[in-house]
């Protein structure tokens, strides 16, 4: 495919033949099978050799902590320590960043929801893990290993950080009764007009769908990521009726935190993280996961296909995944760990039972973030469902 | 011009509400960083130093600000080389396609600096860097920055040479002197401050600049917006980026008194900034 | 890039014309480096980036596919979002502009004519200034402004909120200086003596100001607009912050180049904007405004 392009285009200028030059020249990845594809070939590590000295790290705010925001998280500067690599860390505050940053190829590890993971796999822009090089992946919740969307056809891209769900936050001054339900934010949204808030970004179009799911069946809608031509334009239609009431979308802690803690907030989804710092902050808001259910992150270090620093790369993925790393990340998020034996060695005790880490119960209604593809992900042969490419437009469509 | 007392007064006022309007903000940054709130709760519910002290020790703050002098020092060299050539050049000669010249220089400031942004990214992921290997970082921000740094070098001079016109180079040289001395002895203390002039603005702009720096930065690299950029959204550093902000305010007085010194009256330099 | 002599020559003699050639052996030199920079560099990029609005992505990997096509500019044009976003962006650019304008124009007065010349200096640096600040920080302490609860809330002004007003009032705010500036050189370079003249024939202060003055500093007063316009056009951080819902058109080019990861079409989004500001500039050539930047 690219020789032909090659050939159309080589007309155009010198300045296009240098750049279809420059583009890489993977296979891309075929579709195959419902709610599968087959990604690009790509060999992982086959072992461990030396570091290199440095690794430049993709990840959420919060998860790869130096120091710099409190002197006394830190498990990066350990890291460093142990094992020689200096660490460079690039923070995102969307999945669809991460993608585009990490496709510069200018990071070697990235810390990859669901929706950026099959994405990045597809691309080529990751490469399988060899799990024999992280020891501590042993010891991860079996509800997390080879998952929809750390794993393709049983073959390991990553691995699991920790989960958690997209909670309701509400004021809890102003919002009366204490809502229990999605319906705060959707068909009742017009309650809290202008106050209201949502995620800014494309896959948010999961939580209508789960709202749907729960008050629509006759939609038929069983995973929110698999969205049929009619399932989708009914939450596009759900969404398009809550922005007359949201007063602002969020994709940055500190403008959520200080729109509630000022009232131009009062409801919307949120992270747990946010809700701890915003109750450091003395603003009067609870979280809660509503009777639907919800959408949820469980997050996966993966490695570049063409990463700089391989070694470094899994040296970190082993040291972040262990049991008193974990445990710091975890309470510093304010998430579920993914070492079982985390939970030992978690300052507040109760941390893993507060976010049900062991209790895979609570995560049945949990709808990881999964990118959504056109072989529909709940194995329906008979129809197309949206791509991520076409959430993307919708979104833009909706915010209007 | 004579004006009435009533129309004095009116513009006096005009000029008071003006300056509020521009330094209100500012008072407020200021008075955030010694906030004891996080989130910048108004009014604040308590004043603290604690921003202050974090912020001296804050070794990101500093190698940001350190990596913006460095941006800033190269784009302002590279804008008044090139910026002065191509002041002479379109300032001292006729030719073909001058016109446009002066437009196209025009360009990368009057373009949004998303467009001139996304389109060296794709300049350096698609050529510098498979091509030449050049990648991301300091020098793909210089080069960014002095793209639409030149301009203000360019401008201040074709300004001042227009003022000074040719005559003065041109008794020079009848009287016996070569090109290099004439440029050394006449040409040069003329435009002098229009050329320092033009730096220090071109080197205001580089300073500040965050959306060509987004996309021309690499992981490693972080000027001084940029790391504003990282940590604002986060609530534990955002007072300490007031507090940085704070003091670039206040220290900004300095550059922008010499550059008012050194035009002279040259029109505020010749306009932006 | 040719060059023709100031004079037409008819018998050139030795000398001139090694006098010639050698001016443009000067001019050649001096043109060399600002030109490759210029145009390798800057318009070799846009350039690129145009090519690029004529390809498409692969929606399932998300790879580039180098095949000529006219969709992203169809779906711009097609598609009312963008319609609506465009008119929405230029709306406020325009909004922006003309608030601009009204506020600088007297405080560039005062500056120019009224105030004391050390007074002046001192002026032009205190709009200077705020200048130095970090846009982002400015945007910040806006957005804390302008929340509920308040800077405005606490001075009993009335506050907009989080939206479209909003927008305008904190990129009015953010290119003010820009405004001021070249309206004070213009003010500055205009004699006083035309001024006096004008009065010595009877025509009054506000008669004087709008026959005289505007005319005479037109071209600063659009050189001012071309940085207003052309900044809040593809602006996408301000908004972001105190727009509320509100998209600019920077933003969805933002969006594109990052979330979508679909550069093709974020390039044919980006050439939307340079195709209103190129327009723009070229109206604005002929009024001299481009050499008053």
């Amino acid at each position: 495919m690219p020789r032909q392009g090659l050939l159309k285009v080589a007309s155009v200028g010198a300045a296009v033949a240098l750049l279809t030059a420059a583009c890489g020249n993977d296979e891309p990845a075929s579709s195959s099978g419902a709610g599968t594809f087959t990604p690009p070939k790509i060999d992982a590590l086959a072992a461990l050799g030396a570091t290199e000295g440095q690794l430049n790290i993709l990840a959420w705010p919060g998860y790869a902590e130096d120091g710099s925001t409190d002197k006394a998280v830190d498990w990066v500067t350990p890291f460093e320590k142990a094992t020689g690599c200096q660490v460079n860390v690039k923070t995102f505050g969307t999945s669809d960043e991460a993608v585009q940053l990490f496709r510069t190829g200018q990071y070697d590890t990235v810390s990859a929801s669901g929706d950026a993971s099959l994405r990045l796999i597809a691309a080529g822009d990751v490469a399988p893990v060899n799990l024999d090089l992280v020891p501590n992946y042993a010891d991860v919740f079996d509800g997390l290993k080879l998952k929809p969307w750390n794993s393709v056809n049983k073959v390991p891209y990553g691995i699991p950080h920790g989960r958690g769900a997209n909670l309701l936050m509400y004021r809890t001054d102003i919002v009366k009764p204490a809502p229990d339900s999605w319906g705060a934010v959707f068909d009742q949204a017009s309650t809290y007009a202008g106050k209201v808030t949502a995620y800014d970004s494309p896959i948010y179009i999961a939580d209508a769908a789960l709202y749907l799911k729960a008050t629509k069946p006759d939609l038929g809608i069983k995973d929110p990521y698999a969205l049929d031509d009619k399932q989708f334009k009914a939450a596009v239609d759900l969404l398009k009726a809550q922005k007359a009431n949201v007063g602002e979308y969020w994709s940055d802690y500190l403008k959520e935190i200080q729109a509630f803690k000022s009232g131009d907030s009062v409801v919307g989804t949120t992270w747990q993280v946010i809700v701890n710092l915003a109750k450091g902050e003395k603003a009067p808001v609870e979280a809660i996961k509503p009777k639907e259910g919800a959408t949820g992150w469980s997050d996966t270090w993966m490695v570049g296909a063409k990463a700089k620093n391989p070694n470094c790369a899994y040296k970190w993925m082993d040291w972040i995944v262990s049991p008193e790393t974990n445990a710091a990340v975890a309470e510093w998020f304010g998430e579920a760990p993914a070492n079982a034996k985390s939970c030992e060695k978690t300052a507040d005790k109760n941390h893993c039972t507060t976010f049900h880490a062991a209790d895979e119960a609570y995560w049945t209604d949990v709808y990881y973030w999964n990118t959504p593809i056109k072989q529909c992900l709940d194995g329906r042969t008979g129809s197309t469902c949206k791509d991520y490419a076409e959430w993307t437009a919708a979104w833009t469509e909706i915010k209007g | 011009m004579t004006l009435s007392r009533g129309a004095r007064a009116l513009l006096t006022a005009c000029v008071g509400l003006g300056l509020a309007f521009l330094y209100v903000p500012l008072v407020v940054v200021v008075v955030n960083s010694f906030n004891v709130e996080r989130t910048f709760g108004w009014p604040p519910k308590g004043l603290t130093l604690e921003w202050w002290g974090k912020a001296i020790d804050n070794e990101g703050a500093r190698t940001a600000l350190l990596t913006s002098l460095k941006a800033g020092a190269g784009a302002t060299v590279i804008a008044l080389v090139l910026g002065t050539l191509l002041a002479f050049a379109v300032q001292r000669y006729q030719w073909f396609g001058r016109e446009t010249v002066s437009l196209l220089v025009v360009l990368p400031i009057a373009l949004p600096g998303i467009v001139t942004g996304v389109a060296l990214k794709g300049t350096v992921l698609d050529v510098l860097d498979p091509v030449f290997g050049i990648s991301f970082g300091l020098f793909t921000i210089i080069a960014g920055h002095a793209t639409f740094c030149l301009v203000v070098v360019f401008n201040n001079v074709v300004a001042r040479l227009r003022r000074t016109g040719g005559s003065l180079e041109e008794a020079s040289m009848d009287l016996g002197a070569n090109g290099v001395q004439t440029f050394r002895h006449v040409t040069l203390p003329a435009i002098r401050s229009a050329v320092l002039a033009g730096g220090l603005l071109a080197f205001g702009l580089s300073f500040d600049e965050i959306v060509v720096t987004t996309f021309t930065a690499g992981p490693g690299t972080q000027t001084l917006p940029i790391w504003i950029f990282n940590n604002l959204a986060r609530p534990n550093q955002a007072p300490v980026v007031n507090v940085v902000a704070a003091v670039v305010i206040v220290l900004a007085v300095l550059p922008v008194y010499l550059s008012q010194r050194l035009s002279g009256g040259d029109a505020a330099g010749g306009g932006r900034l | 890039m040719s060059v023709s002599g100031p004079a037409a020559e008819s018998a050139p003699s030795a000398l001139s014309a090694a006098g010639r050639s050698g001016r443009r052996v000067r001019l050649a030199g001096l043109l060399a480096a600002p030109l490759t920079w210029l145009v390798v560099v800057y318009l070799g990029s846009l350039a690129l980036l145009l090519v690029q609005a004529f390809w498409s992505v692969d929606t399932f990997t998300g790879k580039v596919r180098h095949e000529i096509t006219t969709a992203n500019f169809e779906q711009v044009l097609r598609e009312s979002v963008y319609r609506t976003i465009t008119v929405r962006t230029l709306g406020i650019a325009v909004a922006v502009t003309v608030l601009c304008v009204l506020i600088a124009l007297p405080m560039a007065l005062y500056m120019a004519k009224v105030a004391s010349p050390r007074a002046q200096r001192w002026l032009v640096i205190a709009v200077l200034a705020p200048l130095w600040a970090s846009y982002l920080v400015k945007a910040y302490a806006w957005r804390g402004m302008l929340a509920n609860g308040g800077v405005l809330e606490w001075l009993r002004l009335p506050t907009p909120g989080f939206g479209v007003a909003a927008t305008i009032i904190v990129l009015t705010y953010l290119w003010l200086p820009y405004m001021v500036l070249p309206i004070y050189a213009g003010l500055e370079r205009l004699p006083n003596s035309l001024l006096d003249a004008s009065g010595d024939l009877g025509a009054p202060a506000g008669r004087t100001l709008r026959s005289v003055v505007l005319p005479m500093i037109m071209p600063s007063v659009i050189a001012g607009t071309v940085f207003t316009f052309s900044l809040s056009l593809g602006d996408y951080i301000a908004v972001n912050l105190v727009g509320g819902t509100t998209q600019m058109l920077g933003n969805a080019i933002f969006v594109n180049v990052g979330a979508a990861n679909n550069l093709p079409f974020a390039a044919a989004l980006a050439f939307v904007s340079v195709g209103i500001i190129v327009v723009y500039l070229l109206l604005v050539r002929r009024s001299g405004a481009l050499r008053e930047l």
